[in-house]
C-alpha cells in the first residue's frame, strides 16, 4: 500500500533577477517501513524538498499525498495538526528547547493540543520508552546544556516519534556529528522506523551514512535521481 | 579601522537599536526639563501677575488712620494720593461678592495712560476682573463700604457700635483699561476685583474731606527722605490746637449750622467760659475768645482723631515737649456712669466726667499725693458731694472702654477722697475731655445722642445746670497711674496732652517749636507712614512661593526613572545583538576598558542625541502639562493667570540632566557584558549564566517573607501615628514594604518557576511553558515587572493621600463660615448681638410685618440651636495651599478664649516642649511673651515654609510670632490661628469681627446659611459650609495627587511600552523556537496563546504585586475612595491591554517569518 506519493512537485524561489527553480518535478512514492536516503551537491534542492514534504514549505505545482491527505490543500490549522500527527522532523541542530528537560522536549510535541489526562500519562510513558530505547533512560531530567551533541539528536529522535508520525524527515541530523555518533544516530533512526513502521527520508552529504540506506537517491538539477 | 570609525559604524548599523534607546533618554528629557520649564513658566506668569497687579506703582504707605492727601504734593516722582476701603458687591440674585477693593483716586493714579474716556462720569468704574466675576455686564452695582479707619475705635465705648453705611448704589460708568487696570493693594496674585472712583467722591462718601490713606508712588530716589520732611502730627492722627485755633474752629463750626450762629455758638460753649471771654453783654468774638483762652487756657492741646493716644504717642509728644522746652501734661478721661458714696445715705452724681492726669502748673489741676486709690472732687454748687469728708470712699462706676455695642458695667473703682478741688482755673476747663459730636455740642444732658445706654431719668437739675455752665469739664480727678489702670487699653492710653506756652511766647512760636520737635519724635512707621517697597516683596513673594519645578520634579521622578529604565533595557537589548561582535574586539585583543569606552561613546551620542530632542520637546510638553495644570486647579482664575515662557536654560539644564543620567543608566546597562569572556561572546552567550536551570529561592522567600511583616507591623501601627503626614507616611512606607515583599516574592518564584514540571500530571501544560519562559531571563523579568509594580503602586497607593472632609455629624460641630467685608461690631453672642441679627432679619421682610415676624421667631429658635464664635482678622495676605506665593503678611484670626475645644483644633503636630492643651496654650499668652499661633500642616510646610517651633514676622511692625502647632484638616486652611488677647496686642487697631463660626447640628446648616446671608449682607458677608470652604483647600492637594498620578500613569504607559519592548524582542530572540514549535504541529492560534500568557504573566505579575501592596497599606488607612476607582481602574486596564496587544503583535510578527528561515537563523 503505497502510504506517500509525490507527483510533479515543483518549487522556486523567487530572487531579483527571476524565480530559481530548485525543484524541478519530483516524483516520488514510499510505503511504510521505507527509509530512504538523500544525497547531492549544496544547493541542489534537498532539504527544500525535505521541507515541501513536511509542510514548512509550499509548492508550486505538482501533488503530495500522505495517506491519502494532500497538505496543500490544508489551512494554516489544519496543517499544524497534519504536522503535528503524521510528520516528525529531525534537524540538524536538534532545536531542543533549552528550557526543558530531555523528557519535557520529547513531550513538546504533545502539548501541541489539548489532550485528556489519559492521553496525557499514555504519551508521558511513551516518551520514557522512546527515550529509553534511544539510550538516554538515565538523562530524562537533564537539560539540553548538559547532554553531548549525540545525545542531544538522540533525544531529538525520540521527539520526532513521539506521536507516531507516518513519516519522519531528518535534514543532515548527523551533519553536525562526528563519525561514531553519525553512524550511531542514523542507525537508531533506522531501527526505530523500522520499529515505529514509518517511513524515514534522511538528507545526508555522507556516502557513508547514504549507504546505511536501502534507497538511495540523489538530487540532480531539481530532480529524484537513483544514487 | 580607528575607534571614531568604528563608533561611526556601530551608530549608523544600529540606528534603529540607538533611536529607540534615544526615545527612552528623550522622554527623560521631555519631562526632567518640562518640569524645570513648568516652574519656570509658574514662576514667570505670577512675577507677570504681580507686577501686573502694580502697573506703575513701585512704592506703598498704607498708613493706620487717614492723612492729608496733601501730602502726595511735593514728594519726588509720581505720587497718588488714594482713599482705599474694602467693599463687597452684591450681584443679581442676591449673592455677595467679596475682596473687593474700592479706591477714590485722582488723575495721578493713572500714571502715564491718564484717566480712561469718560473719566470721572457718573458711578463705579471697574476692572475686567470684576466684570468678569459679576458677569452680565452689570450696568448698575450696590456695593458696601467697609471702615476707612477714622473716627474713635468702634468698639469703644464712645464708638459707633453698628456700622449705619447704607449700600452705595451708582451706575457703572465705565471699565478700567491700561496700566492700572489690575492694581491691588494687597498682596497676592490673579485677579484683584477693583471698583474706582474720583477720589473726591469717595472722601465725601466716607466723611473724609481732603484725606487719604494710602499713598501710591515710582520709587523715585529721595522719597523716603522728602516724605519724612513733609508729614506733619496731622499726618499721624494728631490734632494740635492752639488758643486761637480753638476759638476759630468754634466759631467756623457755629456759623455752618442751622439756625443763629450765637445760638450754635453757646451751643458748643460752656457759660462759664462765655462769661469769661465775652462777659455778660460782650461782643461774642473770636478775638475774644482766643484772648480769652490765651490768657487763662494757655496750653497747646494734643489731641488724636481717633478720640484716644496710644502710650507710644504720648510718650513722643512729652518728649517733643522737653526736647522744645516746654511742660506737658498727658489725660486720660472717663464718662463714669456715677460718682458714688458707698456708705451713708448712697449720695451720686451721674454720668460725670472723670480725669485722670499729673499735676502739672498752669495745665492741670493742683492735684497732688492722690496716690493710686486717691480721687480729687470739684466742688461745684448743688453737688451732692461737696460736704464728703476727707477719706470717704466712693465708687466709681462705669462701663470699659472697651463696650462695643454691648455695654456691662465693669466693676465700680473705688477711691479715697483725698481733696476737695475749688471750681476755679484748669479745674473747670471743659476742654479736659475731648469734643464727642452728641454729647459735647449739646446744650442739656438731656439732649445727648450717646452710643451707650443712658438713663436720663438719674440726671438732676443741678447736674443739667453744671452742664450748661461747664459742659465736660471733670468732676473729680484721680492719678495717672490710677487712670491708666482703669481705662487705658488697646485703644490708647490718653485722650490728650496739653503742652504748655511760654509766658514770653507766643502759641504759634510755641507750636513751631513743637511741631519741629514732633517731627523728629513721632516715629513714621507707627502711623504706617513709611513706603514700603512693593515691587521688591511681590517679587520675593513669588520667588519664595512653591517652588513648582522642584514639586513638578518630585511628581514626574517615577516616569523619569521609567524613562532611563527603558533606556538602559534598550540600550542592553542593542549590546546583546552585537555580543558576537564584543566577543570579537575582546579576542583580538581590545581590552575592556577600550571595549567600554567605545560602546560608551555610542551611547553618550544616543543620550545626547535624545536629551537634545527630548529638551527640545519640552517645549510641547510643558504647555500640556500647564495645561492640564489649569485645567485641574481649583482656583480657575489660575488658568488665566498661566503663560508657557520658554527659559533656555530650563531646557539646557534638563537636556542636561537626562544626558547625564542617560549615560549612567548605558553604563550600568552594559557594565557585566563587557566583562564577559569572549568565547561566551562570540557563541552569543549574554548574560552571566542565564537561568535555564533550578536555583536556591528559599532566601528569597524568607526574605520575601520579613519584609511582608515588617509592612504588616507598620501597617497595624500606623494609625497611631499623629495625623497628616506622619501617618500617611507610615502607611506609604508600609506599602514600599509591601512592594518590596512582593518583588522578592516574585523574584524568588521566578527561580522556582524553572522547576515546574511540564508533565503529564501537570496541569495547563502551556501556562506552565510560559511561565518558565518568562523566568528564562529573571533579571529581564523583574526589572519589566518591577517598572510596572512601582507605577501600579503609586497610582493606587496615592489614592491614601486624597483627602476631603466630610460634613459634621456632630450638632457642636464647627459647621458654618461666615466672612465679612464690614466687621460686626456687637458681640453676636451678647443679647445685644442676637437682637441686631433679629432686627436685620425684620428689617429684610419689612414690607410684610406678619412675615418679618414669623422669620424673626423662626431665626430666634435657629440662635437657640446653635453658637456663634466672632473672630478678628487681620492681614490679607492667603496663607493657604491656593496662594502660590509666600504671602508676606498672612491672615490671622483669633478666637475668644475658651470658644474653641481641642476637638476643634486637631493636631498633626507640635512645637516641643508645652503639653498644655492647644486652645489654652494660644488663649493664655503673658504680656511681653511671645504669641502663639497654629497654622494648617500644608500651608505651614508649603507656603510659609515653617514648623512648629519656628517663628515668623506677621505684620509690618514685624513682630515675632511662634508656630505652636500644626493642624491636620482644622478650620482655618488659610490662616493662622492666635489667642483673642495675643491678637488685640499685636493689631490694637482692629475694629470687630469679620469672620464668625457657627457650630450647628447638620440639619441647621441650610438655615444657618439663609439666616446669616440675610442679616449680614449689608456687611458684604460671604457665608458657606465651614466643609465646603476646607474642601476647596483640600482640593489642592487633590490636584497635585491628580497630577502625581496622571504622571504616574504617564510612567505606567511607558513601563508598558517597555514590557511591549521587551516582549518583542523575546520573541525576536525566540523565533527559531516559535518555529520549532510550529514545525512541531502547533497552530499559530497556540503559539500567539504561548506568548500571549507570558506577557500575560509579567504584566499580571507586576500590575498584580504593585496595586495588591498599595491596597495593602491603604485599606486600614480608609482605603480608596469610590470616585477614583474608575480612573484607576481604567489606566490598570489600559495598561493590561497594552501589554496583551504587544504579545499577540510581537507573535504575530515572529510567526510572519518563514519557518525554515527562522530556525536556521537561530541554529
Amino acid at each position: 500500500m503505497t502510504a506517500l506519493r509525490v507527483q510533479n512537485v515543483v518549487k522556486a524561489f523567487p530572487a531579483l533577477s527571476g524565480p530559481v527553480p530548485v525543484l524541478a518535478g519530483i516524483d516520488l512514492t514510499m510505503e511504510p517501513g521505507e527509509a530512504m536516503a538523500l544525497t547531492g551537491p549544496s544547493g541542489s534542492g534537498k532539504s527544500t524538498l525535505l521541507h515541501v514534504l513536511g509542510a514548512l514549505e509550499k509548492s508550486d505545482s505538482g501533488s503530495i499525498d500522505l495517506d491519502g491527505i494532500d497538505p496543500s490543500a490544508l489551512n494554516s490549522d489544519a496543517l499544524a495538526d497534519y504536522r503535528n500527527s503524521k510528520i516528525g522532523f529531525v534537524f540538524q541542530d536538534h532545536h531542543l528547547l533549552p528550557q526543558c528537560t530531555v523528557l519535557e522536549n520529547v513531550l513538546s510535541p504533545g502539548w501541541a493540543k489539548k489532550r485528556s489526562h489519559t492521553e496525557a500519562i499514555a504519551l508521558e510513558a511513551r516518551s520514557r520508552d522512546l527515550l529509553h530505547r534511544v539510550g538516554l533512560g538515565s538523562r530524562l531530567d537533564h537539560l539540553p546544556a548538559a547532554l553531548s551533541g549525540g545525545e542531544r539528536q538522540r533525544a531529538a529522535v525520540a521527539r520526532a516519534l513521539l506521536l507516531k508520525p507516518r513519516l519522519v524527515l531528518a535534514d543532515e541530523p548527523t551533519g553536525n556529528l562526528d563519525r561514531t555518533s553519525a553512524f550511531a544516530v542514523a542507525r537508531l533512526l533506522l531501527d526505530m522506523i523500522a520499529a515505529e513502521n514509518a517511513m524515514l527520508i534522511v538528507v545526508t552529504h555522507s556516502m557513508e551514512i547514504a549507504g546505511l540506506f536501502p534507497r538511495r537517491y540523489r538530487m540532480e538539477d531539481g530532480r529524484l535521481a537513483p544514487a | 579601522m580607528t575607534s571614531l570609525a568604528l563608533i561611526r559604524a556601530g551608530l549608523t548599523r544600529h540606528g534603529v537599536a540607538h533611536a529607540a534607546a534615544a526615545i527612552g533618554v528623550a522622554v527623560g528629557a521631555m519631562v526632567l526639563a518640562g518640569a524645570l520649564l513648568l516652574g519656570s513658566s509658574l514662576r514667570q506668569s505670577l512675577q507677570a501677575s504681580a507686577l501686573g497687579r502694580l502697573g506703575w506703582v513701585d512704592r506703598v504707605l498704607v498708613a493706620e488712620r487717614p492723612f492729608r492727601a496733601a501730602l502726595a504734593d511735593g514728594l519726588p516722582g509720581r505720587v497718588a494720593p488714594v482713599l482705599v476701603a474694602r467693599a463687597s458687591v452684591r450681584v443679581t440674585g442676591g449673592s455677595v461678592l467679596g475682596k473687593i477693593t474700592l479706591m477714590g483716586v485722582d488723575d495721578r493714579y493713572f500714571g502715564a495712560d491718564g484717566p480712561p474716556t469718560g473719566w470721572p462720569g457718573d458711578g463705579f468704574w471697574i476692572n475686567e476682573d470684576l466684570q468678569n466675576a459679576i458677569g452680565n455686564n452689570a450696568a448698575r452695582l450696590s456695593i458696601t463700604v467697609g471702615p476707612a479707619g477714622s473716627g474713635p475705635p468702634r468698639e469703644s465705648l464712645l464708638g459707633q457700635a453698628e456700622d449705619a453705611t447704607a449700600p452705595w448704589e451708582a451706575p457703572v460708568a465705565g471699565c478700567l483699561n491700561g496700566l492700572m487696570s489690575h492694581f491691588s493693594i494687597s498682596e497676592g496674585v490673579g485677579p484683584s476685583r477693583l471698583v474706582v472712583v474720583p477720589l473726591a467722591k469717595l472722601q465725601e462718601r466716607l466723611s473724609q474731606p481732603g484725606r487719604a490713606n494710602a499713598l501710591l508712588a515710582d520709587g523715585a530716589a529721595g522719597l523716603d527722605s522728602a516724605l519724612s520732611g513733609a508729614i506733619q502730627a496731622e499726618d499721624h492722627g494728631l490734632v494740635l490746637r492752639t488758643p486761637s485755633s480753638r476759638a476759630a474752629d468754634l466759631f467756623s463750626r457755629s456759623t455752618r449750622m442751622s439756625g443763629t450762629a450765637r445760638s450754635d455758638l453757646f451751643r458748643r460753649l460752656a457759660r462759664s467760659e462765655a462769661m469769661a471771654a465775652f462777659g455778660r453783654e460782650g461782643a461774642v468774638t473770636a478775638g475774644r475768645l482766643e484772648h480769652y483762652y490765651s490768657r487763662d487756657r494757655r496750653y497747646i492741646l494734643v489731641e488724636s482723631s481717633g478720640l484716644y493716644l496710644s502710650s507710644a504717642r504720648v510718650a513722643s509728644v512729652e518728649r517733643a515737649a522737653s526736647k522744645a522746652g516746654v511742660p506737658s501734661a498727658p489725660v486720660l478721661v472717663h464718662l463714669a456712669n456715677a460718682i458714688a458714696e458707698t456708705g451713708g445715705n448712697g449720695r451720686q452724681i451721674p454720668y460725670s466726667v472723670v480725669a485722670a492726669t499729673r499735676p502739672v502748673l498752669g495745665l492741670t489741676p493742683p492735684i497732688t499725693n492722690l496716690g493710686d486709690d486717691g480721687i480729687a472732687i470739684v466742688d461745684w454748687k448743688d453737688s451732692p458731694l461737696n460736704d464728703l469728708k476727707s477719706n470717704s470712699v466712693l465708687e466709681v462706676r462705669y462701663y470699659p472702654v472697651e463696650s462695643g455695642g454691648s455695654p456691662r458695667e465693669a466693676a465700680p473703682a473705688r477711691f479715697t477722697v483725698k481733696a476737695h478741688i475749688k471750681q476755679e482755673g484748669m479745674a473747670i476747663d471743659p476742654a479736659m475731655a475731648p469734643e464727642f459730636p452728641g454729647i459735647t455740642d449739646r446744650a442739656e444732658m438731656g439732649q445727648w445722642s450717646a452710643p451707650f445706654p443712658i438713663d436720663l431719668k438719674r440726671v438732676a437739675s443741678h447736674d443739667e445746670t453744671y452742664w450748661r455752665d461747664y459742659r465736660a469739664a471733670p468732676k473729680a480727678y484721680i492719678s495717672w497711674e490710677a487712670g491708666q489702670r482703669l481705662w487705658a487699653g488697646r485703644f490708647g492710653d490718653a485722650t490728650s496732652v496739653r503742652i504748655g506756652i511760654p509766658e514770653h511766647e507766643s502759641a504759634e512760636s510755641t507750636l513751631e517749636r513743637l511741631r519741629t520737635a514732633l517731627k523728629q519724635e513721632l516715629v513714621a512707621s507707627e502711623s504706617g507712614l513709611v513706603f514700603r517697597d512693593t515691587r521688591a516683596i511681590a517679587l520675593a513673594a513669588v520667588a519664595n512661593g512653591s517652588d513648582f519645578g522642584m514639586l513638578y520634579l518630585g511628581f514626574s521622578s517615577f516616569i523619569i526613572m521609567a524613562a532611563l529604565a527603558l533606556t538602559a533595557l534598550l540600550f542592553r537589548l542593542g549590546l546583546e545583538r552585537r555580543a558576537t561582535e564584543i566577543g570579537l574586539l575582546k579576542a583580538i585583543g581590545y581590552t575592556d576598558s577600550h571595549v567600554r569606552n567605545l560602546y560608551l561613546a555610542e551611547g553618550a551620542v544616543v543620550a545626547l542625541v535624545g536629551s537634545f530632542i527630548g529638551a527640545l520637546a519640552s517645549a510641547i510638553y510643558t504647555p500640556a502639562l500647564l495645561a492640564y495644570l489649569s485645567a485641574t486647579w481649583p482656583d480657575p482664575s489660575l488658568g488665566a493667570l498661566l503663560r508657557f515662557s520658554l527659559d533656555p536654560l530650563a531646557m539646557a539644564l534638563g537636556g542636561l540632566s537626562a544626558f547625564v543620567a542617560g549615560v549612567v543608566a548605558i553604563i550600568v546597562s552594559m557594565r557585566d557584558l563587557v566583562k564577559m569572556q569572549p568565547l561566551a561572546l562570540l557563541r552569543g552567550v549574554t548574560r552571566l549564566g542565564e537561568s535555564v536551570g533550578p536555583a536556591r529561592s528559599r532566601f528569597g522567600w524568607l526574605a520575601a517573607i520579613l519584609t511582608a511583616l515588617a509592612g504588616a507591623i507598620l501597617a497595624a501601627g500606623s494609625p497611631f501615628l499623629p495625623p497628616g503626614e506622619p501617618r500617611s507616611g507610615g502607611f506609604f512606607t508600609a506599602g514600599l514594604l509591601f512592594l518590596a515583599a512582593g518583588l522578592m516574592a516574585l523574584n524568588a518564584l521566578l527561580k522556582q518557576v524553572l522547576q515546574w514540571p511540564l508533565l503529564a500530571s501537570s496541569s495547563w501544560p502551556l501556562f506552565r511553558l510560559a511561565a518558565r519562559n518568562a523566568a528564562r531571563r529573571p533579571a529581564r523579568s523583574l526589572v519589566t515587572a518591577g517598572l510596572l509594580a512601582s507605577a501600579s503602586f503609586l497610582l493606587v497607593a496615592v489614592e491614601a493621600f486624597r483627602r476631603e472632609a466630610h460634613p459634621p455629624t456632630d450638632a457642636d460641630a464647627l459647621a458654618v463660615w461666615a466672612e465679612m467685608e464690614v466687621p460686626v461690631l456687637v458681640d453676636p453672642r451678647t443679647t445685644e448681638g442676637r437682637t441686631a441679627l433679629l432686627d436685620a432679619i425684620e428689617r429684610t421682610w419689612r414690607d410684610d410685618p406678619a412675615e418679618a415676624s414669623r422669620r424673626r421667631s423662626s431665626a430666634s429658635a435657629l440662635l437657640d440651636r446653635i453658637s456663634l464664635i466672632p473672630l478678628r482678622l487681620a492681614g490679607e495676605g492667603e496663607a493657604g495651599c491656593l496662594n502660590l506665593t509666600r504671602p508676606d503678611q498672612p491672615r490671622v484670626v483669633a478666637a475668644p478664649a475658651g470658644s474653641l475645644t481641642v476637638a476643634d483644633l486637631p493636631v498633626a503636630a507640635r512645637m516641643g516642649g508645652d503639653t498644655k492643651p492647644l486652645p489654652a496654650l494660644l488663649d493664655e499668652v503673658a504680656p511681653g511673651a511671645e504669641a502663639m499661633v497654629a497654622g494648617e500642616a500644608s500651608a505651614l510646610t508649603w507656603i510659609l515654609k515653617k514648623a512648629p517651633g519656628d517663628s515668623l514676622c506677621i505684620n509690618s511692625s514685624e513682630d515675632a510670632v511662634r508656630v505652636a502647632a500644626a493642624l491636620h484638616d482644622g478650620p482655618f486652611p488659610s490662616e493662622l490661628l492666635m489667642g483673642e488677647s495675643a491678637f488685640l496686642r499685636m493689631f490694637p487697631q482692629t475694629e470687630g469681627w469679620r469672620v464668625v463660626l457657627v457650630r450647628a447640628a447638620p440639619t441647621d446648616i441650610p438655615e444657618v446659611l439663609a439666616l446669616l446671608r440675610t442679616a449680614w449682607a449689608d456687611k458684604g458677608a460671604e457665608v458657606v459650609p465651614l466643609v465646603d470652604r476646607v474642601n476647596k483647600y483640600l482640593a489642592v492637594e487633590n490636584s497635585y495627587l491628580g497630577t502625581f498620578q496622571a504622571l504616574g500613569g504617564l510612567g505606567l504607559i511607558l513601563g508598558t511600552a517597555g514590557l511591549a519592548i521587551v516582549l518583542l524582542r523575546a520573541v525576536w530572540e525566540r523565533r527559531g523556537e516559535l518555529a520549532l514549535l510550529a514545525a512541531l504541529g502547533y497552530r499559530p492560534g497556540r503559539i500567539t496563546l504561548l506568548v500571549l500568557l507570558e506577557s500575560a504573566a509579567l504584566l499580571l505579575a507586576g500590575l498584580g504585586t504593585g496595586t495588591i501592596a498599595a491596597l495593602l497599606a491603604v485599606i486600614p488607612h480608609g482605603g480608596v475612595s469610590r470616585s477614583s476607582l474608575p480612573g484607576l481602574a481604567l489606566t490598570l486596564l489600559a495598561c493590561l491591554v497594552t501589554g496583551l496587544l504587544a504579545g499577540v503583535l510581537s507573535a504575530a510578527m515572529a510567526q510572519r517569518a518563514r519557518v525554515i528561515e527562522a530556525l536556521r537563523q537561530d541554529a
